[in-house]
């Protein structure tokens, strides 16, 4: 082959991949020497700033912050090294250590509030694994967190109450703003945004998707702000005396975490500092080789002065999506069409365990992970909700299509990123056999943990909820400003940047 | 003394001509470009020119010839079909109505016209690869269609019916650049070939579509493949300057009892052959298999042609030598599209003995075989 001009360059194209196009090697600093000097590359591939005279000084590798991934239309999955070293169990035993050392110069004062927020998918995960009932598993955990120096341990599923009280006025609000009516220009469909590798591909390719993306912040984020404003304001601290940590089914939740959406300029902290993985969190109970069975049972924290949860846990009726579908299609029948189904009825429904006169539910092309679920008007017979639940990147291709395409009648959707929604989180304990048929067994054995674990009473029958809301926005409860502001988010859309190399040949 | 012979210069593209796409009767070519468009030509008499007959005659080679050929004609030409360079063409196999591009521009879209139409209009778009899309394959059935590109992914469509087409499966599991799809002439099965070194072959398990086989002993890119007609073989060519002749071997089930419910159907491919590196001078980017002829011996497996990056189009008789394959070069064409790149060879399965091949000097040209 020979290269004949600027035309031939056009194959260099064929050799760059995703994770080579994001190069940021060496900060150059100025050395104020004026000309002169250049960089000579090492043979280990480091940067050395050489002087007119021959000196040699390594130069820092600059590094990627999480940021500059979120800001660049580039690669998603090469953003993954940058998140696992950005936040992991490390982190939070490295706060831990600082604690203890600075309790140990008495200045104790100086120590800041360590809060662990765990998953319901996590604990279905690590009571899968360690073969443990789920209450037990969450008490051992905050057993031996609490016995390694973090000071409170709470329970996602609480937080994922309040997202789901706000998501389901979310829909209705919408719904009624477009009269039912679906499509470009409208407020409806509403995509659920608990799912931050959902919203993650949305922003960086499909913009035009965004405004159907419901606002309610994921129960993660939500209880982000709890902990970060009304915890914070309870316990008398700044929001930055408080490291919040949140043990999650996945590393997109890190993604998540880290969007400035969720970062206070005013007490430079973020609601939630770091995203520990169920498997990270499994690895570092066998690291400091604690066996989760033989831990202590200790209690989960309570947000409010009030009535905890009967064992400190919290559930909601769904699957491992966390039920938003559900709760939503609940609440909205109630409130629309003054139809009585529960969410429970919706969840079993959905699983085929029964059937419901008001609920049609079809698996679409025979795809378990593309379920429709459609309420139908009792006096016509006729759908009146069309819900749907998309899980897994295939068929969220062909929801993406029929969005832009406008064929889509739903009113609602559940998305997840994963086969199988959050059971099969990439941050979960994963099988020790890598084969597929072995991961589907696996997947679908927490699945059925999880949803065994559940649910209890309906979200807004929380009575330590309707304190928080109570203490926490006023009178107005969540008809406040405050509550609007607290408690939902925004989307950005990601314009491509010209591939610098892709121009002009 | 086998030879092959130039019967027609298809000239019209602005830039390097990447595939040419032979449709299942044999009578139209589609080519793609650099210049961002696609194009159909056909023989001003297609049943007299591959009799032989009309326009089907020995022209000198002349690599600066850049005038179609009086036998043929361009009858498309879709313009500005894609923002980017036009990386691979494909017709539809059981009408032939539609045409299938796929683009660096990252998507692929779907060409039809509607009978008496004057132009062929895009049906749908595939969006979904991140950024360059490399091929483009319609199964058998033209049921399914498969795509591949820099995003190391392999996409897997099916057709509602209705001109679009649901997404049934994202692969990930290559772990670099796939640069080709090639679906089993036969069975649901679909190939892939990639920058890292291996080929792997797709089934369908039930729920998804998942890796049955990874064939390794390339030792560096797969640029592309061809499978037997009779489905039997797959050839594979290469950076590493081998073609490689694979052919599948009964597996026992994978895991047995153990697996559960999920039994996986794994197949197992040797390599039964290899044409050693001595031959081709350069990466090698396209083969072609044409079937043995109507009464041939049972051994004989028929023709491979090659496309090279030594600008050489080369031929080899195939011939079954017990579980071995033995591959014999029987012609090489130096500077078949002057001194540029070949970058796909196409046997016509449909008139036996025809040839059609692309290159970087921005042409395609039809060949006759004479063994």
């Amino acid at each position: 082959m020979s290269f004949s001009g600027g035309l031939r360059l056009t194959d260099l194209n064929d050799y760059i991949t995703p994770g080579q196009e994001c190069i940021k090697p060496a900060q150059v600093p100025k050395t104020g020497q004026g000309g002169g000097s250049h960089i000579k590359v090492g043979q280990a591939g480091e940067y050395y700033e050489v002087t007119k005279d021959g000196e040699e000084t390594k130069l820092e590798t600059a590094s990627i912050t999480l940021n500059d991934c979120l800001a660049c239309s580039g690669c998603v999955t090469s953003a993954e090294t940058v998140l696992i070293t950005m936040q992991s169990h490390h982190e939070l035993l490295a706060v831990l250590d600082e604690n203890r050392r600075l309790r140990e110069a008495a200045e104790g004062d100086r120590a800041r509030r360590v809060v662990v927020t765990v998953a319901p998918q996590s604990l279905a995960s690590l009571a899968h694994k360690h073969q443990l009932p789920v209450p037990s598993v969450a008490q051992r955990l905050a057993g031996t967190l609490k016995a390694m120096g973090v000071d409170y341990v709470l329970d996602s599923a609480f937080s994922r109450d309040l997202t789901l009280v706000e998501s389901a006025r979310e829909f209705v609000e919408r719904h009624r703003e477009s009269e039912g009516r679906t499509g470009a220009g409208q407020s409806l469909p509403m995509l659920a945004s608990w799912c931050p590798g959902w919203v993650c591909y949305a922003e960086k390719t499909h913009a035009e998707v965004l405004p159907w993306m419901s606002t309610t912040r994921s129960p993660q984020q939500a209880m982000g702000v709890v902990v970060k404003d009304y915890m914070a304001r309870r316990l008398g601290v700044a929001p930055d005396r408080i490291y919040h940590v949140a043990i999650m089914m996945c590393y997109d939740k890190k993604l998540e975490a880290s969007r400035s959406d969720f970062y206070s300029d005013l007490y430079k902290t973020r609601d939630v500092d770091c995203v520990v993985t169920t498997g990270e969190v499994d690895r570092m109970l066998a690291e400091k080789q604690i066996a989760l069975a033989d831990a202590p049972e200790t209690a989960l924290d309570s947000l409010t002065a009030g009535a905890a949860a009967q064992d400190g846990l919290y559930a909601s009726a769904g699957t491992s999506a966390g039920g938003g579908l559900e709760y939503i299609l609940s609440y909205a029948a109630r409130a629309l069409h003054g139809v009585s189904v529960s969410p429970e009825e919706v969840a079993a429904a959905g699983r085929g365990e029964a059937t419901h006169p008001l609920l049609q539910v079809t698996a679409v092309r025979n795809q378990a992970d593309h379920r429709e679920i459609t309420l139908l008007d009792p006096a016509t017979g006729q759908p009146a909700l069309r819900f749907a639940a998309v899980y897994g990147f295939r068929h969220l291709q062909n929801l993406v299509r029929k969005l832009k395409s406008g064929r889509m009648g739903y009113h609602y959707v559940e998305v997840a990123a994963c086969p199988s929604a959050c059971a099969n989180g990439g941050g979960q304990v994963q099988p020790a056999d890598p084969s597929s048929a072995a991961k589907k067994e696996w997947v679908a054995a927490t699945e059925r943990i999880y949803v065994a674990a559940g649910p209890r009473a309906l979200p807004e029958d929380n009575p330590a909820l309707h304190e928080l809301i109570r203490d926490w926005f006023g009178e107005a409860g969540l008809d406040s400003d405050a509550a609007r502001q607290a408690l939902h988010t925004q989307f950005h859309g990601v314009t491509a940047k010209a591939n610098p190399l892709g121009v002009s040949w | 003394m086998a030879r092959l012979v130039l019967n027609a210069v298809l000239a019209g593209h602005e830039g390097r001509v990447w595939q040419a796409s032979w449709d299942t009767a044999g009578d139209r070519l589609a080519t793609c470009s650099g210049d961002r468009s696609a194009r159909i030509w056909t023989p001003l008499a297609p049943a007299l020119f591959f009799a032989g007959a009309q326009g089907a005659e020995a022209m000198e080679l002349d690599a600066g010839e850049q005038q179609t050929s009086g036998s043929w004609q361009c009858v498309e030409t879709i313009d500005n079909a894609h923002k980017r360079t036009v990386r691979s063409v494909a017709f539809e196999p059981t009408q032939g109505r539609a045409l299938a591009t796929a683009s660096f521009d990252g998507t692929t879209a779907i060409w039809e016209k509607e009978p008496g139409g004057d132009a062929y209009e895009c049906m749908a778009t595939l969006e979904g690869h991140e950024n360059e899309a490399k091929s483009v394959a319609w199964s058998p059935s033209g049921q399914l269609l498969a795509t591949c590109g820099r995003d190391k992914s392999v996409w897997i469509w099916e057709s509602n019916g209705e001109g679009d087409f649901d997404c049934i499966s994202v692969l990930m599991e290559h772990l670099q650049d796939v640069k080709m799809v090639l679906w089993h002439p036969t069975d649901e099965l679909l190939a892939s070939f990639s920058y890292d070194n291996t080929i792997r072959i797709w089934k369908d398990d039930g729920d998804d579509w998942c890796t049955a086989a990874t064939l390794t002993g390339h030792m560096s890119t797969v640029w592309g493949g061809a499978f037997s007609p009779d489905g039997r073989y797959l050839a594979s060519v290469s950076d590493d300057r081998t073609v490689r002749i694979w052919t599948q071997r009964a597996a026992a089930a994978a895991g047995g009892a153990d697996a559960g419910f999920y039994v996986q159907p794994t197949l197992a491919y040797e390599c039964v052959a290899t044409v050693p590196d001595s031959v081709h001078t350069r990466a090698i980017y396209s083969v072609s298999w044409c079937g043995p002829a109507a009464g041939a011996p049972a051994d004989d497996l028929g023709l491979l042609a090659t496309g090279c990056s030594d600008n050489a189009v080369r031929i080899f008789r195939v011939a079954a030598a017990g579980a071995r394959v033995g591959v014999e070069l029987v012609h090489t064409l130096e500077n078949a599209h002057g001194l540029s790149d070949v970058n796909c060879v196409q046997w016509n399965q449909a008139h036996p003995g025809w040839l059609a091949t692309c290159g970087d000097d921005g042409t395609a040209r039809i060949w006759r075989f004479e063994p």
